[in-house]
């Protein structure tokens, strides 16, 4: 007895270890995923709520970049795990990889680019056919700070945004209008009890799960 | 301590300037909690592929678990420079089923061991020759840290909670937990510990018949934990230990006598046999409590008949964990050693549900009828008033003060006279029995204050005098404004390192292309992979489909790897577009402008995508019969895009009326006569491609007009691929009808359905056939076999019963000599008579 370290005394009680589970405390961890036409900023976005910076020549992603983030609502604390994923479209029949198993994904067009706005729209239609069905799905007019020479106009987008059930803002990663906001919108509206919990824990999608042959997808 | 970790090896060799060995130990002892002792460090190294990556091996000693591990950090680099450095791996508790053997059977090196835990193991571990002394050392202080954890108390539970900071707790919680001080906040709270030995009589009747000894404090606690022993319990209660009926009416009886005018609340009453404890809270507390448990250790005799013992209720206040025992230990003068057996006992044996022992608790309030007498002596002791001189014989006072039990307890100054024995309903001592403090409150943990400690003389029931002790205890509690902000940064700088830290490849190009690719030609190309981070980096490549990471012409090596600091490595593929993945290269190259994508995976980091190019030069192998027809030019001549679209066309009209290289090879072999015999060896032998192959590729894709380049045998295979390759078998839609048509007419109805081109090559081949089998050239089953399958080639009907004789019957049925069915099928106007008609539609 008197050899062990058990001998410590009283003072070793103080370090004894806080169990888990104390109300205010509860944690969620969810997968989101990022898409849209190449170009309209979606990396940019990410670094933007990450690390609250912001590149003018941001360089095209080839992949997919994986960053997390940690926000407090009320007494949650959420854990995004973002999955940017490369835009351009020949990567298209990879994004399924990516938004399979997502509890979220952000949509991404430029206001200056009414192509990238009918792409977000191809984007929301696939979600809503191929990603889960929970899915919370945010739509993101990226580049707000250019609204001079806008070509979609918010009206419209937001008139869209409510007919399909999106979350909907007007962002600007140069600027950081709308960025914080739009991922605390999702988190808020993301469900947070134990079940979603569980759900988020899988950062890498794997490809066990069945599902359609990767090419050609989005018909 | 005897074991003091005096060498602590940095790893780094003579010719380096010499570290101060305390850096290691100090950079090892930041992971550590101040409570915890680091006894050796010992580097080893363990192989990953390849490399060596060394390991460091930390026996540690925790304080408050009164236990030893081993965990084992992998590093970057030594001597190491920072903390950061330094990547948890394992954690072996060292217990009994903790083995640490050392392994000189294995031939790659004698300095090697294995770890082995309850739920690790085995893991093996290496070490450098010139560490063998060392290791030695470190063998030998492991072995005895083992010793001495065997050596104590056979039932105690040994605790290896500390150690869950080194399983896998998340950062932020140890992050948040080093900066407690920054949030925590003390609330004063008030205990009020009462204990009584009741010598089995019942509850006095009456509403505060207990408020002499329950509301004595000048103000009203905020918790209460009375425990009674010598419960009295009607016999067929005792069986069963926890029947409430026995305990209601004291409980009513102390609920009552409780402060007027303070609303409390029950949190959980325990009983175990005669031993009882119940723990009362002011009601708004009760939303501030978490984790209520209770537990019991039987003692007496056998120590499992429960007469003697103690029950335990464990709770967490806010940020604070308290416990109360209440205790009954053995009785009689000259018993000491049973009481501190019995202490021991519950003190290790107590456990609850969370695996927190007595111990494991901020404040531990341990109260009851603990038994120990005033020695006996002559003269007899002093006056029965003058506590001082009687404690001076007191038992429990000389085993506390001789480590012998209550280590590390305090106890109030007692100022009231012994508690035991009285007869009963009297202030007299039962002189039969030498007076003594049986009774007791001690106390152990930190921010305890006792404001009273006190008998009751005027409740005189029992043979015990009751006994309590009221104390101000300041109670961890977190700030709330303060610990979100505090999370908040922990949250941010773990994000931030989490991003920032992550592992990082950079490859050389994103594109590989291979250039022309031809079919039955493999080719290799390669990129390189660096890596770019101060981490070691796991690279792999995701799978995209069930099984493939890719097309299945492609090959990747390695597959995956790793990547220690600043090195890099290259990856090669190989492209082969052979008889097995002809048909997807084309059905890729149908829908797509690449010949694949890859997912490069860094192991908790990002992907990459590798886009495999390349110009493929098209052939007749795996095209299907109509898109044949539709080519004005040797197919030499197309190119990938072009091959694209003409594969994409759906059209009815065709240039031709079957493919010009099927007619050539057709031609050819038959004009070979009887140099044809056995040319269609099996089934089998299609896939196995003659040397010579390649040249009738060129020559059927070029349109050559020199002679045939290669042997009849080879013009035979070629003839099977170019009906084997597509991704349709030439039948189809109709193989089902085909298989399952009862007559010659009945099929003959579907091959009038088929296009143009399947119909024309299916009557032109049977033609060619049926000759050759009446020339005697080919063996007709074997023939009808081999061609069966191939025209008939289907998952989905393989499957059925008969499948393959089936396939062959139908054959049969067409190529039997049969001139009448031959007239039939003759309305398509192709294929009619001889290869001299001209193919042109």
């Amino acid at each position: 007895m008197a050899t062990s370290p058990r001998t410590g005394g009283a003072s070793g009680a103080g370090t004894a270890q806080r169990p888990n589970g104390t109300s205010q405390n509860k944690s969620c961890q969810f997968k989101l995923v990022l898409l849209g036409e190449s170009a309209v900023g979606k990396s940019s976005l990410v670094l933007r709520f990450v690390k609250g910076q912001f590149h003018e020549y941001q360089e095209s992603t080839i992949g997919a970049a994986f960053l997390t983030q940690t926000i407090c609502i009320e007494d949650t604390v959420v854990k995004f795990e973002i999955w940017d994923t490369a835009g351009q479209e020949r990567y298209h029949s990879l994004a399924p990889m990516y938004y399979r198993g997502a509890q979220a994904a952000i949509v991404v067009y430029d206001i200056q680019n009414q192509d990238s706005f009918q792409r977000a729209k191809t984007w929301v239609k696939e979600l809503h056919k191929q990603a889960s069905p929970n899915i919370v799905i945010a739509l993101a007019g990226n580049k707000a700070d250019l609204s001079n020479i806008r070509v979609v106009e918010f009206d419209e987008a937001k008139q869209y945004a409510e007919e399909n059930g999106l979350l909907f803002m007007e962002t600007s990663a140069k600027t950081g209008m709308n960025v914080n906001d739009i991922f605390l919108a999702i988190a808020k509206k993301l469900p947070k009890n134990d079940g979603a919990n569980n759900q988020g824990t899988s950062i890498r999608p794997n490809g066990n799960e069945t599902n359609r042959p990767t090419n050609n997808c989005c018909k | 301590m005897e074991l003091v970790g005096d060498t602590i090896s940095n790893g780094s060799s003579s010719a380096d300037p010499p570290v101060p060995a305390k850096s290691t130990l100090n950079i090892v002892k930041q992971r550590f909690k101040k409570d915890e002792d680091i006894l050796y460090i010992f580097e080893s190294y363990q192989l990953k592929g390849p490399e060596y990556v060394t390991h460091l091996l930390v026996l540690v000693s925790s304080e408050s678990g009164g236990t030893y591990a081993i965990v084992s950090f992998s590093c970057q680099r030594t001597p190491l420079s920072s903390v950061n450095e330094l990547v948890i791996g394992k954690v072996f508790a060292i217990d009994e089923q903790f083995k640490l053997r050392q392994d000189d059977t294995s031939s790659i090196a004698a300095q090697q061991f294995d770890l082995f835990s309850g739920e690790e193991g085995p893991i093996k571990y290496y070490y450098y020759p010139s560490e063998t002394a060392k290791f030695e050392e470190f063998y030998a202080t492991v072995v005895n840290c083992q010793a001495l954890m065997t050596a104590i108390h056979l039932d105690t539970v040994l605790n290896f909670r500390w150690l869950n900071d080194y399983r896998q707790i998340g950062e932020v919680k140890q992050e948040l937990k080093k900066r407690e001080s920054e949030y925590m906040i003390y609330q004063d709270t008030k205990i009020y510990c009462a204990t009584w030995n009741v010598n089995n009589k019942q509850c006095l009747n009456g509403s505060h018949s207990l408020r002499t000894w329950l509301s004595r404090s000048e103000q009203p606690p905020d918790i209460y934990a009375i425990g009674i022993q010598e419960l009295y319990v009607p016999a067929k209660s005792m069986l069963s230990s926890t029947d409430a009926a026995a305990d209601a009416q004291w409980i009513n009886n102390m609920i009552n006598s409780m402060y007027p005018g303070v609303e409390y609340s029950i949190l959980k009453s325990y009983r175990m046999m005669a031993v009882f404890l119940i723990v009362i809270v002011r009601k708004p507390l009760k939303q501030q409590i978490l984790n209520v448990r209770c537990n019991y250790v039987t003692r007496g005799i056998f120590n499992a008949l429960g007469n003697k013992g103690g029950v335990a209720i464990s709770l967490q206040l806010n940020e604070g964990n308290i416990c109360f025992v209440n205790s009954h230990l053995a009785a009689h003068s000259g018993q000491k050693a049973a009481r501190n057996q019995d202490y021991q006992g519950i003190v290790g044996g107590m456990s609850f549900e969370d695996g927190r022992t007595i111990n494991d608790h901020d404040h531990i309030f341990w109260l009851g009828d603990l038994n120990y007498r005033l020695k006996e002596r002559e003269p007899q002791p002093g006056p029965l008033d003058d506590p001082q001189l009687l404690l001076i014989d007191d038992e429990l006072r000389e085993e506390m003060n001789n480590n012998q039990c209550f280590i590390g307890y305090s106890e109030g100054d007692i100022k009231f006279q012994p508690t035991y024995k009285f007869e009963p309903n009297t202030d007299n001592y039962d002189m039969r029995r030498l007076p003594s403090y049986c009774d007791r409150i001690l106390w152990k943990g930190t921010r305890i204050e006792l404001l009273e400690y006190n008998s009751i003389m005027e409740i005189r029931q029992s043979d015990h005098k009751p006994v309590y002790g009221v104390f101000h205890v300041k109670i961890k509690t977190r700030d709330h404004a303060k610990y979100k902000r505090v999370q908040e940064e922990v949250l941010k700088a773990v994000d931030k390192r989490e991003n920032d830290n992550q592992p990082q490849i950079e490859v050389d190009k994103t594109i590989i292309d291979f250039g022309r690719v031809r079919f039955n030609e493999p080719s290799s190309s390669y990129f390189n992979v660096y890596n770019t981070c101060p981490l070691q980096v796991d690279f792999s490549f995701k799978e995209k489909d069930i099984d493939s990471i890719c097309e299945p012409y492609l090959q990747i090596d390695p597959r995956e790897g790793s990547l220690l600091i600043d090195s890099a490595r290259s990856i090669w593929l190989k492209m082969h577009a052979d008889v097995r993945s002809i048909s997807g290269l084309l059905r890729k190259i149908r829908t797509n402008d690449n010949f694949d994508i890859l997912i490069l995976h860094v192991k908790n980091g990002r992907d990459i995508f590798i886009t495999v190019t390349g110009d493929y030069q098209p052939s007749c192998f795996g095209l299907s019969m109509e898109t044949m027809c539709r080519t004005d030019r040797a197919l030499s001549d197309y190119s990938q895009s072009q091959i694209k679209e003409l594969m994409n066309n759906n059209s009815p009209h065709y240039r031709v009326t079957m493919p010009r290289e099927f007619f050539l090879l057709i031609d050819y072999l038959y004009k070979q006569g009887a140099l044809q015999q056995g040319a269609f060896p099996s089934y089998e032998s299609r896939n196995q491609l003659k040397a010579d192959f390649n040249a009738v590729r060129d020559w059927l894709d070029t349109w050559s007009q020199d002679p045939f380049p290669a042997s009849v045998e080879t013009a035979a295979q070629a003839l099977l691929l170019l009906l084997d390759l597509p991704e349709q078998a030439l039948l189809e839609p109709f193989v089902e009808n085909l298989l399952n048509s009862a007559s010659k007419q009945e099929a003959m109805n579907y091959i009038d359905l088929l296009s143009p081109p399947n119909r024309n090559v299916f009557m032109h081949l049977c033609m060619f056939l049926r000759v050759g089998i009446e020339s005697g050239y080919y063996d007709m089953h074997q023939v009808a076999v081999t061609f069966g399958r191939i025209l008939l080639r289907s998952s989905e009907c393989s499957a059925l019963p008969n499948y393959h004789s089936k396939c062959c019957a139908f054959m049969k049925m067409f190529i039997e000599s049969d001139e009448e069915l031959m007239g039939n099928g003759n309305d398509s106007g192709a294929g009619s008579g001889t290869r001299s008609t001209g193919l042109h539609a």
